[in-house]
């Protein structure tokens, strides 16, 4: 069973030196599959992270199942009872092996772990588990990223260019499995430079001068 | 786990080492210091008053030992200086004793006879006995006061002063006990007088002087003895000024102590401050991992309070290994080059203050560190690696 997730963004805005997010408005729920593209610097990241309750906004409601979420406040709850993200950059933690890193959302949740075995074979991670994270080419980084955010079953995958390091057939096959998860009533939002992929999604949005604009 | 932890945490390592090492070995080494400095000036007996004018005033003096006499458990004597002639014609000191008393009487270096005509005709029959080095001849009636220590042998002790003013307690084995009158009466107290009788030997002349100690009194009953010698007007030292300056002087050393664990405190918390503001930006990225996949503020907290007490720990016991084998190195060094008895040794407090003090380093550093863990948004801590 998929657990309830509807999240809802208006007017939210967020600047570092500049105005980076100006106004966006976004809601997603249960089988939500929303693509976002954009040019790179135009805070597609920053939204992402604003999405996944690891940074504040400047302005803006962000309602996430009916909580507000306010600055400043912790919601590891929120974050580990719903939110899978997989990060650009990957972030995983050198010092640790692959299996490690991506057991490690055990250590913070009671929650019982997804079908780990199903999920390492599914991304063809199994040679890699009980080696350095830093010795991976950056493919293997990033489906080990990957497993770790569906570990725990979330409601909502954000998946910042889940693909961006990928060859084709690994590509195809992490589109699948976000695609299989998303057909099981998970809400997917990713974001990709490739056209075609973005094309696949549900939804497809564009990120531009701090707003989002409905594409295609 | 432990060995990448311990590399994370290598700098606040050397520092926390160091720190606690710095505080345990000043309190080891100047508790043993005093220790070794005191210690055989709190061997003696505490129960010892000296008066110093008690010949000024015999009628004074009479009354105090008339008092004295009535206590069961106290003994005293009366020291007066007189010249004689040994056997071999070494002058040496003699001394007569009034009251309940003990004399003291040197005897040659070598000689096994007993030359005082009052001693000869008091060992009964026998005119000679032989007494060795730290061994005395006493009178039954000294011998009968004598306590007996935990074995049950009777000890004579003594206490002499030096020209520096410095007492020294000695202890003499009894080698007989003769009975029979004594034929001095010096004081012309109603008293008879006992004599002590002790191997010249016994006595090193640079280390003890008996010149100026007139009335010694051993006591169970300290305060109520020094009462009665104050209401006769007899002056007196209540025995140890010396043991009561010890204390006091150690009592300083722990004001000291105090003072230098404040500041020591206060520099080695700014140490490990910045040493710990290192260690978390090492680990900044792993904690926004940690936070961005869920984990609550307080397991964070939690695990650097953990790791920061694990490192801590390791370090305080490790400091006071190495502290601890030093100073064996120390005393070693003090026993065998100097030939001086050395005792390493660590008081109560000092134990205490110590165990508070790294207590407290520990848990306000790691508290803090895990508290500053986990103030900064947790993006910025997964920018930091990038
Ligand atoms: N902490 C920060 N301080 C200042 N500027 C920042 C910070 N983080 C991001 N920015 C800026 O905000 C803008 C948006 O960054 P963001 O990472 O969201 O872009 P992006 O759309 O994800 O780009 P890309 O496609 O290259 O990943 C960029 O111009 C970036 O330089
Ligand atoms: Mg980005």
């Amino acid at each position: 069973m998929v657990k309830d997730i509807n999240i809802e963004l208006s007017g939210i805005k967020k600047s570092y030196d500049k105005p980076v997010l100006k106004d966006i408005c976004l809601s997603v729920t249960n089988y939500s599959y929303v693509t976002i593209v954009g040019k790179s610097g135009s805070g597609k990241s920053t939204l992402m992270n604003i999405l996944g309750l690891i940074e504040g906004f400047d302005g803006g409601v962000y309602r996430f199942n009916n909580t507000v979420i306010k600055k400043g406040k912790d919601y590891s709850k929120l974050r580990y009872e719903n939110i899978g993200f997989i990060f650009q950059s990957y972030n995983l933690i050198p010092t640790l092996t692959c299996r490690e890193n991506i057991m490690l959302p055990l250590v913070y949740s009671s929650k019982q772990s997804g079908s780990f075995d199903e999920i390492i074979e599914s991304l063809d991670i199994a040679d890699l588990l009980d080696k350095k994270v830093t010795v991976l080419s950056g493919g293997e980084k990033q489906r080990v990223a990957i497993a770790r955010a569906l570990l725990l079953n979330p409601s909502l995958i954000i998946a910042d260019e889940p693909t961006g390091n990928l060859d084709p057939t690994n590509t195809r096959t992490v589109l699948n499995l976000l695609e299989k998860e998303n057909k099981k009533g998970r809400a997917v939002i990713m974001i990709t430079h490739d056209d075609t992929i973005a094309r696949e999604a549900g939804k497809v949005y564009r990120l531009e001068n701090g707003v989002l604009h409905e594409n295609y | 786990m432990i060995k990448k932890t311990f590399s994370n945490y290598l700098l606040l390592s050397v520092t926390a080492f160091l720190s606690f090492a710095i505080m345990f070995g000043y309190l080891i080494y100047t508790d043993s210091e005093s220790y070794n400095k005191y210690k055989d000036l709190f061997a003696d007996n505490p129960n010892v008053i000296f008066s110093y004018n008690g010949a000024e005033s015999k009628n004074e003096l009479r009354a105090v030992t008339k008092q004295l006499d009535k206590l069961s458990d106290t003994h005293y004597y009366y020291m007066r200086q007189c010249v004689a002639q040994t056997s071999f014609g070494k002058e040496c000191e003699v001394n007569f004793l009034p009251g309940y008393v003990w004399g003291l009487y040197l005897t040659s270096n070598d000689s096994e006879v007993v030359t005082s005509r009052a001693a000869r005709a008091m060992i009964k029959g026998k005119y000679e006995v032989s007494i060795g080095v730290n061994e005395a001849l006493v009178s039954q009636r000294v011998y009968n006061s004598l306590k007996p220590d935990k074995n049950g042998k009777k000890q004579l002790k003594l206490i002499f002063t030096n020209d520096e003013g410095k007492r020294i307690l000695k202890k003499y084995d009894v080698a007989a006990a003769y009975s029979g009158p004594n034929e001095y009466d010096d004081l012309e107290t109603n008293s008879s007088i006992d004599s002590v009788y002790l191997n010249i030997g016994s006595v090193d002349e640079d280390e003890c002087s008996i010149l100026n100690l007139d009335l010694v009194i051993y006591t169970e009953q300290k305060d109520f003895v020094i009462q009665q010698l104050k209401k006769s007007n007899v002056t007196c030292e209540e025995v140890y000024t010396e043991q009561n300056q010890a204390v006091r002087d150690i009592k300083n050393g722990i004001m000291n102590k105090y003072l230098i664990a404040a500041v020591l405190f206060i520099l080695l918390g700014i140490n490990l401050y910045s040493s710990f503001t290192n260690a978390l930006k090492d680990r900044k990225f792993e904690i926004g991992v940690k936070r961005a996949i869920g984990a609550k503020k307080s397991s964070i907290m939690l695990q650097f309070v953990i790791e920061g007490f694990t490192v801590m720990l390791a370090n305080t016991l490790l400091s006071v290994w190495t502290v601890l084998s030093l100073m064996n190195v120390y005393k070693f060094v003090k026993e065998i080059v100097f030939n001086e008895k050395y005792i390493v040794t660590i008081n109560t407090e000092s134990l205490i203050l110590f165990v508070v003090f790294t207590f407290f380093l520990i848990l306000i550093f790691s508290l803090l560190f895990a508290y500053k863990s986990t103030k900064v948004e947790i993006v910025k801590y997964l920018k930091e690696e990038l």
